[in-house]
């Protein structure tokens, strides 16, 4: 080992950071190489001397204190950590927080349920019905079947409907099973228009809760008008049926088209 | 209940008997990172709090006491290191290695230069030229020098690369080599070869 290689190592050896073999080779060249010997005695000397004097100086203050203060410390991450997870209160208003958030959420979703219900069961057969019909009402027109649907409206659910209703006329009828419940359904037209009639048993559903604030009196009628994706459902009841109009077309004033009367 | 109270003690039981005898080293170092009391004595509280916050992240068995030097290492970079960073007035590159040697052994013409030198300068002008250093190099400085930490540990104290450990630790030695001659210098204790 020459000298530069010797000195190159330097500051490895000085922090213990040489290959044990290297120490044994730079050891080997100081002990015939005094200049070096000098440079690493000088180094090594320049070294102890700065770790001592940093060692030095150590503060005026007791670590006890400090060792304190953080014991100190430590005991309140531990009472909080206790307090907030294991504290009864905390457990019982949590618990309690818990059914109470749950009872929120199940009635929320026993509203939403009985909404979706309802759509699903009461209005979308409806206006799927009348939808069914609007683009082509002559294929309603079966004499046979909308005589024998005439009758049906008359003896089993009362009502006796009109030929023509405020310049619409009859064009057909038949009877459908929607909600369960056999119904007459009419279709009516203008020239450019179409109204379902739809004529169902009485018990065959309630007027729902949320078209009670809908109620509109007219011709000493109460009607109920729903309107929902640009199909309109206008109902009224009459001692034995509850007739329901449905038309997409918006310009018909459903509130004047009383398709016909109580049978007597 | 019972159980977790039993967990707690033992968290804070072994957090004590391992963490706790590293605080004088902490507060070693801390003092000559943040320079005064108050912020060494909040530092090292801080890193304690941390540390015992992620007690059950340190894996038992390895080493605790690089371990709370990374995570109080951290804390002082993020929050105390000072915003305007002292910039470089020294090109270090220019000086040579082994340079205080060199004005040493042409200094005196005493048997033992060094020893005169030694005993020419003050606590506090090694205390001035650690603090002097730009916090990069001093911090390498510190863990080598006061704590003993090898390039590799201070290279994961620090997430830093091992080849800038030790260009940080080279470049921090003849920084302070240079502020010992200056301050040796200044007060006439030797007469400067290179000035």
């Amino acid at each position: 080992m020459n000298c530069q290689e010797a000195l190159s190592l330097l500051y490895a050896i000085i922090d213990k950071e040489a290959s044990e073999i290297d120490v044994k080779k730079v050891q080997e060249h100081l002990e015939h190489c005094q200049e070096c010997f000098k440079v690493y005695r000088i180094e090594g000397a320049i070294q102890d001397f700065l770790n001592e004097k940093l060692k030095a100086n150590q503060p005026s203050r007791s670590l006890n204190t400090l060792k304190s203060k953080l014991l100190v410390r430590l005991d309140e991450i531990d009472r909080r950590q206790a307090s907030i997870e294991g504290h009864p209160f905390f457990r019982r208003t949590a618990a309690m927080l818990a059914a109470a958030a749950l009872l929120v959420i199940l009635i929320a979703a026993a509203f939403w349920a009985r909404d979706f219900y309802r759509q699903q069961t009461l209005y979308i057969p409806l206006e799927r019905a009348h939808w069914a019909v609007a683009d082509d009402p002559g294929a309603f027109k079966n004499d046979s079947c909308t005589f024998l649907t005439i009758l049906l409206a008359r003896d089993k659910l009362g009502y006796d409907v009109s030929p023509s209703v405020v310049g619409f006329s009859l064009v057909g009828g038949q009877t459908e099973e929607i909600m369960g419940a056999e119904m007459a359904h009419f279709v009516y037209c203008n020239d450019d228009e179409v109204v379902s009639v739809f004529v169902a048993p009485c018990d065959c559903f309630e007027i729902p809760d949320d078209l009670k604030d809908t109620k509109v009196e007219k011709h000493h009628i109460s009607f109920y008008d729903y309107n929902c994706r640009g199909c309109r459902l206008v109902y009224h009841k009459t001692n034995s049926a509850v007739i329901i109009t449905a038309t997409t077309d918006q310009s018909v004033e459903l509130l004047d088209f009383i398709p016909g009367h109580s049978a007597t | 209940m019972a159980n977790r109270k039993a967990e707690e003690l033992k968290k804070r039981k072994s957090f004590e008997a391992e963490a706790l005898p590293h605080m004088e080293a902490l507060y070693r170092t801390a003092l000559r990172m943040t320079k005064n009391e108050n912020d060494a004595e909040d530092l090292v509280q801080e890193a304690y709090v941390k540390a015992y916050r992620f007690w059950d992240r340190f894996e038992p068995g390895s080493n605790c006491r690089a371990w709370l030097f990374k995570i109080m290492t951290n804390i002082f970079i993020n929050e105390y290191r000072s915003k305007s960073r002292s910039p470089l007035t020294v090109n270090v590159d220019e000086l040579d290695d082994n340079f205080l040697y060199g004005q040493l052994a042409a200094d005196s013409t005493t048997e033992n230069p060094d020893q005169q030198f030694f005993a020419k300068i003050f606590d506090d002008d090694v205390k001035n030229a650690i603090e002097n250093l730009p916090d990069d190099f001093r911090l390498v400085v510190i863990l080598s020098f006061l704590e003993g930490f090898s390039y590799q540990e201070i290279a994961d104290i620090m997430d830093l690369q091992l080849g800038t450990v030790k260009s940080r630790l080279h470049r921090g030695r003849k920084l302070l080599q240079k502020a010992l001659l200056d301050y040796a210098v200044k007060n006439g204790y030797i007469k400067s070869s290179t000035k």
